[in-house]
């Protein structure tokens, strides 16, 4: 699937409103932001009223979508109440389109749905593999159509197979073609945020988590295959999202198990929202300077 | 549900020679025909029946409303020996179980199940009824009480080794379903009470559910609704945990035979939703 400038604003308007960094950038329009779409990253209470101390009226299913507004502080408002932000993962509201079931492999895939279960064959109760959140990546190397449903194999970026997964979680990527553009990124490790310059005018500011801190310097900055894996903590993160490599030690990539960005978080260096990853790493071409401050 | 004195056929057909005796260590015999027992005071409950040859996929269970007798109002009226410690409740079918006195007083003698008199299956013309213990300990066919001063080895075994588990009543394992999803079943830990029942979808975090309030003895039932995002085939289990902080797992029973152990799973299918609906 291929992002409409429409689509990524609205999307990367909820994930900004998730970390309560305002969009600096003059070509970004007022979007509207009164509903946005989430993933319950756990099981989540729903609060009468913001605060911690206050009842609990229900919860919300782990890895359900859900909609919610008005992103005040550390709360959301949902159906009924409110819940606390950083259990919710922003997604893309417009991943609604008709299933298809592809069938030429390989190709780069992302999770549309809340989160897929990868298992060990194609059966919804087979042993567990692992678990990808909304915008994971990884490659789909094989197929088994079925009906209703098929199934994809899905390969890490060495094309290791991790297991099979419900083709309707998935939806293939296409990319956007680079631009001759001069780029540069700009990362401001005191307030956690990235900006991104194109001919030199900002057209994105966004606030990153941090795994670590990263020295300072110039980056020659390289964009890596879509999906990959985080094998350096625990847990370990399968399907990776739209990773750019800064250096052997250091990465940009997207995170979908937490909504903590503008903050220091265990995990790789840099963590984008997935939707702010992926746009990243489709404006970039490889060789893009990154500025770490 | 049958479960216990399942060696032999149903020997019990007709109640005009029937009777129960108790007797052993009481300073009133009593024998008693179907219609003067049917003349104490009527007893009520709705109490759980579990086997504890129970499997998670093919579960042996019933809750039903048995009346009857109370066997402790019976065991008064006896006038029971101050030494008596246990209770020896034996079927028609020469099956027998002894239970400890404190324990065998809050059982029913059932005559009757959901306001109808029992089948022969059921245990016609009496059968023992106690909550919060396995069937098996409860026979069917019963003809005889004996009251002994000999104590029960490992009293607490009768109640401990009741496994708390839980199951998906509806929907039925691969289900297809569409738009919004009410899930509903029970739990039941004996003795114990039943203090949360979580499932959990596709591997994801457990959620917990909502409970009904459950009379000691008896199941909990439970519901939770779940909205699918995203049509497919979902694995769905459900585990419950007891008033003693014990949740279930997947690690087989560590009593015996017990198969009523383990997690409970199916798979429902989730079609796409219906156009117009819940759009």
């Amino acid at each position: 699937m291929k992002y409409s400038r429409r689509t990524f604003l609205k999307w990367v308007g909820a994930s900004l409103a998730a970390t309560s960094l305002r969009p600096m950038l003059a070509f970004l329009p007022a979007f509207d932001i009164s509903l946005h779409r989430g993933r319950a990253l756990t099981a989540l209470p729903v609060y009468q009223y913001r605060g911690q101390d206050a009842p609990i009226v229900s919860h919300i299913w782990p890895d359900s979508a859900i909609e919610f507004s008005e992103s005040r502080g550390e709360w959301y408002q949902v159906a009924g109440g409110f819940v606390q932000r950083d259990s919710i993962q922003p997604m893309n509201p417009d991943q609604n389109g008709e299933h298809r079931f592809e069938t030429q492999y390989p190709f780069w895939a992302e999770v549309i749905g809340p989160a897929a279960s990868v298992r060990s064959y194609c059966a919804a109760n087979a042993p567990l593999a692992t678990r990808i959140g909304h915008g994971g990546v990884m490659q789909v190397v094989d197929g088994l159509p079925g009906e209703p449903y098929g199934w994809y194999a899905v390969a890490d970026a060495g094309g290791y197979i991790l297991g099979w997964t419900q083709a309707t979680q998935w939806q293939k990527i296409v990319m956007e073609p680079d631009s001759d553009a001069e780029r540069l990124i700009i990362v401001e490790q005191p307030t956690h945020t990235l900006t991104a310059y194109e001919n030199g005018k900002p057209i994105l500011k966004a606030a990153y988590a941090a795994g670590m801190e990263i020295a300072g310097g110039l980056y020659p900055s390289e964009r890596l295959s879509p999906g990959g894996g985080y094998w350096n903590g625990d847990p370990n993160y399968h399907g990776l999202p739209w990773r750019i490599r800064l250096s052997e030690k250091y990465e940009i990539s997207g995170a979908y198990w937490h909504n903590r960005f503008g903050q220091g978080v265990p995990g790789p260096a840099l963590q984008l929202p997935v939707a702010v990853a992926r746009w990243l790493y489709e404006w970039h071409s490889s060789g893009v300077p990154v500025v770490i401050k | 549900m049958h479960c216990g004195n399942t060696r032999n056929r149903p020997v019990v057909s007709r109640t005009d020679t029937w009777k129960l005796d108790i007797t052993g260590r009481v300073a009133h015999p009593l024998s008693l025909s179907l219609p003067s027992l049917k003349s104490f005071p009527k007893f009520e409950a709705p109490i759980a029946i579990f086997c504890k040859r129970n499997s998670v996929r093919l579960p042996r269970m019933r809750q039903a409303v048995w009346t009857g007798v109370s066997l402790g109002s019976l065991l008064t009226q006896a006038q029971i020996d101050s030494e008596v410690l246990s209770v020896r409740a034996i079927a028609a079918d020469g099956y027998e179980t002894v239970l400890p006195l404190d324990l065998a007083q809050e059982g029913i003698l059932a005559y009757a199940v959901d306001g109808e008199d029992l089948s022969l299956n059921e245990g016609f013309p009496l059968r023992l009824v106690i909550p919060g213990i396995y069937s098996h300990r409860m026979p069917r066919w019963i003809r005889k009480i004996e009251l002994s001063q000999l104590p029960v080895i490992d009293t607490s075994s009768i109640v401990d080794e009741v496994q708390t588990t839980s199951h998906i009543v509806a929907p039925h394992h691969m289900q297809s379903l569409q738009n919004d999803v009410r899930f509903s079943g029970v739990a039941y830990a004996g003795r114990r009470s039943i203090t949360r029942v979580e499932l959990s979808i596709d591997d994801a975090d457990w959620m917990p559910a909502s409970l009904a309030r459950a009379p000691r003895g008896s199941w909990t039932e439970w519901e939770i609704n779940w909205r699918p995002s995203v049509p497919g085939d979902y694995a769905v289990k459900v585990r419950a945990t007891d008033s003693d902080g014990c949740t279930q797992t997947d690690l087989p029973s560590p009593t015996g035979n017990s198969l009523s152990s383990g997690i409970h799973s199916i798979v429902i299918r989730v079609l796409p939703p219906l156009e117009g609906v819940n759009s």
